[in-house]
């Protein structure tokens, strides 16, 4: 090799950002493009109770969580999900995490200033919360208690006085028909209540890590795009 | 023709010979695993398992490895629990991961050739994979509970 060039960590860095970064706003141009029709829905978005963008609970007692910013190496797939689950009480084995494509549903999307835990805690807290509520009001109205006896452990709710429980997937349906409740009616809970959060859990996908199955920027393919870029030799000492 | 045998499959390529392996694993056979991190055999990102060496995919071309056997991180175990990628998980080794199939397939060519690798035949070894995140400890904890799995 005749020359070595420099590339600095921050050039280094900037690249890949950019690589993933073209992920988010891709999403959200191919919505455009198609009309409205939204092909990148998630599952979250057809789970049976959905009160929220970001997550979605099926009968079979699956909650989909989704991580609505990219991962930049932070985990942030895994810690943002990670706090809905801890505030719904959910089992994090039967979570599974989507990611989101770029939606303004989800509001700011941008992966930088490593800010997204202090922006997004309280939000990802509200989340699940809010489905923590509604499954704990279906399974008062159904056992005829009131709700604020009823409370939630690992995927279940229960009603101590009557030893009671029900999980979370049998409930699903009953609670998607109740209201959403407001941001002032959801109690968080005390983080000491916590099950997760602070615990230290292993990444979201830590087997796609060590299996070469994790997608990055630079692995993503799309075979029905046209992709721009500038022309060049495919490789170094091609004709 | 270009004949090769990539993860134990039969493979043959008629573009330029000159064309790094990477290329070919990652754009052709759409093996992703495999990272690009420098294109000079600098990084480790891209190292693959070459006849059984640890080898930087990103120098080596397509005329080098014909012929050869190639074992990506794909290719490793079938089920993707060689003891390596076992105790990886076990000791939560990765964080963003994207050196780690390069991390994996060097320590796996290590601990082929040596048993009970040293704390400094380890740093040998592992001296050309770099890692942004800084988890060296853990790997070298990784390589040595793995050492013990291996027999």
């Amino acid at each position: 090799m005749s020359q070595i060039e420099n590339v600095s960590r921050r050039r280094f860095l900037t690249g890949g950002i950019i690589a993933a970064g073209a992920l988010v706003l891709g999403g959200r141009y191919y919505r455009k493009l198609s009309g409205g029709k939204l092909a990148h829905d998630t599952n979250a978005d057809h789970a049976t109770l959905h009160p929220s963008v970001y997550l979605g609970i099926d009968p079979d007692g699956t909650v989909w969580i989704v991580a609505s910013r990219s991962e930049m190496g932070t985990t942030s797939r895994t810690t943002l999900p990670l706090v809905v689950a801890d505030e719904l009480d959910a089992d994090w084995k039967r979570v599974k995490v989507e990611q989101a494509l770029g939606d303004s549903r989800y509001g700011d999307q941008n992966t930088d200033g490593s800010h997204w835990i202090r922006s997004f805690y309280d939000t990802m807290r509200q989340a699940g919360a809010t489905a923590r509520l509604m499954l704990m009001q279906a399974a008062a109205k159904q056992w005829d208690v009131p709700a604020t006896e009823c409370e939630s452990d690992l995927h279940v709710v229960v009603h101590r006085a009557t030893n009671r429980r029900a999980g979370y997937g049998e409930l699903a349906t009953a609670a998607a028909k109740l209201p959403v409740p407001k941001r002032e009616e959801l109690k968080l809970k005390p983080k000491s209540a916590g099950r997760y959060v602070g615990k230290g859990q292993v990444s979201y996908d830590l087997e796609a890590l060590v299996t070469g199955k994790a997608i990055y920027g630079m692995d993503a393919a799309w075979t029905a795009w046209c992709m721009p870029r500038w022309s060049t030799r495919p490789f170094s000492g091609a004709k | 023709m270009i004949q090769l045998k990539v993860n134990g499959v039969e493979q043959s390529f008629d573009g330029e010979p000159e064309m790094p392996l990477l290329w070919y694993l990652r754009d052709v056979l759409d093996l992703t695993g495999s990272k690009f991190g420098c294109g000079a055999g600098l990084c480790g990102a891209c190292t693959v398992h070459v006849n059984g060496q640890a080898t930087r995919s990103c120098l080596t071309t397509m005329r080098d490895a014909a012929g050869k056997e190639v074992t990506t991180i794909e290719g490793l175990d079938k089920d993707g629990l060689h003891p390596v990628q076992r105790v990886w998980m076990e000791i939560n080794v990765p964080q963003c991961g994207y050196c780690q199939a390069g991390q994996i397939m060097q320590a796996a060519s290590l601990l082929n050739s040596k048993k009970k690798p040293t704390d400094q035949e380890i740093d040998e070894a592992m001296a050309g994979n770099i890692c942004r995140c800084g988890t060296y400890q853990r790997i070298r904890a990784a390589i040595k509970a793995a050492a013990g799995e291996m027999t």
